[in-house]
C-alpha cells in the first residue's frame, strides 16, 4: 500500500503541465475515442430535437419513435418541456439541459484537445487540469445546483422555471462530461492520453522497503 | 499492487439495479432522476475502488468510468431481459390496462390530432414487434451505460481526493530493538507483548497503546488524573 502511494505521488509530481509535447496528442487513437464519445453524446441531442421537428413536419411516426427512445428515462410531460415548432421536445427541460450539457462538455474537451495538439502545449490549462484531476470542491460546486434545485424549488426557496431546471442540469452535465471523455480516452487509447491520466508504472519504488526493515 | 477484479462488482451492481429497473413496482425508483441507473454506476465504482484500496491499487477517475460503463452494459441488458420476461408473462393485461387509460385520457383532451391518436394506438399494437424489442434493447443499454458511466466517474472523482492522503497515518520510525528486518512493523507481527494482542495490519494508532496496558504515562498527566 505504501509503495503504491509512493508511486502515485511520484507519478503525479513528475509530470510537467507546460512544455512542448507534454499535453500533445500522441497518435490518432485518442482523437478517435474523443470523436466516438462526441458522437455518442450527440445522439440524444439529435433525437430530442428531431422529435418535435418531425411531428411538426407531419412525420408523426418518426417523431413518436424518437420520443419512445426516451420513454424509459424521462416523464416527457409537455408542461415541463420546451416547445420547438409548436411541439414539445422529446424530453423535459431538465433532461434537455442535461443532454445539451453532455454534448457541450464533450465538445469542450475535444476542442481543448485539438487546440493543445495544434499548438504543441497546453491550450487551456485549467480545463485540462480539471478534466484530469478535478478538485472536489469545484466538482461539488458544479454538481450542487442540479441536486439542490429540485429540493429547493419544492419547498419554494427558488422558482421552478424550466430555464433554471435546464441551466442547473446543463452545468452539472458539462462538468461530468469533461471528466468522462478523457477517461474513455484513457481506457480505449491508453498510449495517447494525458500523462497525468496514465496509470503509474511500477518502478524502483515498488521494490523499495520502508525504512526500518518493515515491508508492507 | 494488484488490479482488482472488474467483473464481480460490475456484474453485481449491474444485475442488481438492472433487475430493479425491469420489475414493475420496483422500477418507480427510476422516477427520481433514473435513480437505479445512477446507483448501478455508483455501486460498481464504489466496490471497485474499495477493492483497489484494499489491494493497494491506485484507482483513478478512468477506473470509475470503466466500472460504471461495464455495470451499465450489464444493467441495461438485465433490465431489458426482465422487461421482456414480464412482458411475455403479463404483457396482455398490462397493455389492456395502459390502453384503457390512454383512451380515457384522449377522450377528455380536446383538439388532440387524430393522426397522433392513431399513432399511439398503433404503438400499443406494435409493442411486441421485433423492431420495438430491438429499440427497447438499444435504448436500455445506451441509457444505462451513459448514466452509469457518469455515476462511476463522479464517484471516482469524489473519492479520489480522499485516497490521495493515506488512509492510516504513516507509521513513525521504529524504536531500536523493535522487530527484526523482514517482519511487519506496526501491524503484522504486532507491538510488544505488554501492549496486548496484535491487531490487524493498519488498524489502531501505534502511539496510543490500549488503555491500562501501555508503557508508563507522563507523570503530570497521572497527577491530573488523581
Amino acid at each position: 500500500m505504501e509503495a503504491g502511494s509512493k508511486r502515485r505521488v511520484r507519478d503525479e509530481g513528475a509530470i510537467p503541465v507546460q512544455g512542448s509535447g507534454g499535453l500533445a496528442v500522441r497518435g490518432a487513437g485518442v482523437v478517435s475515442v474523443h470523436l466516438v464519445a462526441l458522437a455518442a453524446l450527440a445522439l440524444p441531442c439529435v433525437l430530442v430535437f428531431a422529435s418535435p421537428l418531425a411531428l411538426a413536419s407531419g412525420w408523426t411516426e418518426t417523431g413518436l419513435l424518437c420520443r419512445s427512445f426516451f420513454a424509459s428515462v424521462c416523464h416527457q410531460r409537455q408542461e415541463r418541456s420546451f416547445l420547438v415548432a409548436g411541439q414539445p421536445l422529446a424530453v423535459c427541460a431538465r433532461c434537455t439541459g442535461f443532454y445539451l450539457g453532455l454534448l457541450a462538455g464533450a465538445l469542450l474537451s475535444v476542442a481543448v484537445r485539438l487546440l493543445s495538439a495544434a499548438s504543441g502545449r497546453s491550450a487551456c490549462q485549467g480545463i485540462e487540469r480539471f478534466a484530469v484531476t478535478p478538485r472536489r470542491s469545484v466538482l461539488l460546486a458544479l454538481l450542487g445546483p442540479a441536486v439542490l434545485h429540485p429540493l429547493a424549488s419544492r419547498v419554494g426557496l427558488v422558482p421552478d422555471w424550466s430555464t433554471l431546471r435546464a441551466a442547473t442540469a446543463f452545468v452539472a452535465a458539462t462538468a461530468a462530461s469533461m471528466l468522462v471523455v478523457p477517461s474513455l480516452a484513457q481506457i480505449f487509447a491508453p498510449s495517447g492520453v494525458h500523462p497525468l491520466h496514465r496509470q503509474p508504472v511500477p518502478g524502483p519504488a515498488a521494490t523499495c522497503r520502508p525504512p526500518g526493515g518493515g515491508g508492507a | 499492487m494488484q488490479k482488482p477484479d472488474l467483473l464481480r462488482p460490475t456484474l453485481l451492481a449491474g444485475v442488481l439495479f438492472g433487475v430493479a429497473s425491469g420489475i414493475p413496482g420496483l422500477n418507480v425508483g427510476n422516477c427520481c432522476c433514473c435513480l437505479w441507473l445512477w446507483a448501478a454506476g455508483w455501486l460498481a465504482a464504489m466496490l471497485y475502488i474499495r477493492e483497489g484500496r484494499r489491494t493497494g491499487y491506485p484507482c483513478r477517475v478512468s477506473d470509475g468510468a470503466m466500472a460504471g460503463l461495464v455495470a451499465g452494459l450489464f444493467g441495461g441488458f438485465s433490465a431489458w431481459t426482465v422487461e421482456m420476461v414480464v412482458n411475455l408473462l403479463f404483457g396482455e393485461q398490462l397493455r389492456e390496462f395502459a390502453q384503457s387509460m390512454v383512451e380515457s385520457i384522449l377522450k377528455n383532451v380536446e383538439g388532440f390530432p387524430p393522426e397522433m391518436e392513431r399513432a399511439i394506438m398503433q404503438a400499443f399494437e406494435q409493442q411486441t414487434s421485433v423492431f420495438r424489442m430491438v429499440l427497447a434493447l438499444i435504448s436500455s443499454v445506451f441509457f444505462f451505460a451513459l448514466l452509469s458511466t457518469l455515476a462511476g466517474v463522479l464517484t471516482a472523482a469524489l473519492m479520489d481526493r480522499g485516497s490521495r492522503s493515506p488512509i492510516a497515518p504513516p507509521p513513525p520510525p521504529q524504536p531500536s530493538g523493535w522487530g527484526a528486518p523482514g517482519t511487519q512493523g506496526w501491524g503484522g507481527s504486532g507491538p510488544p507483548s505488554d501492549w496486548g494482542p496484535a491487531g490487524p495490519p493498519g488498524t489502531g494508532s501505534p502511539q496510543e497503546p490500549p488503555v491500562g496496558q501501555g508503557p508508563a504515562r507522563d507523570p503530570e498527566a497521572q497527577q491530573e488524573d488523581r
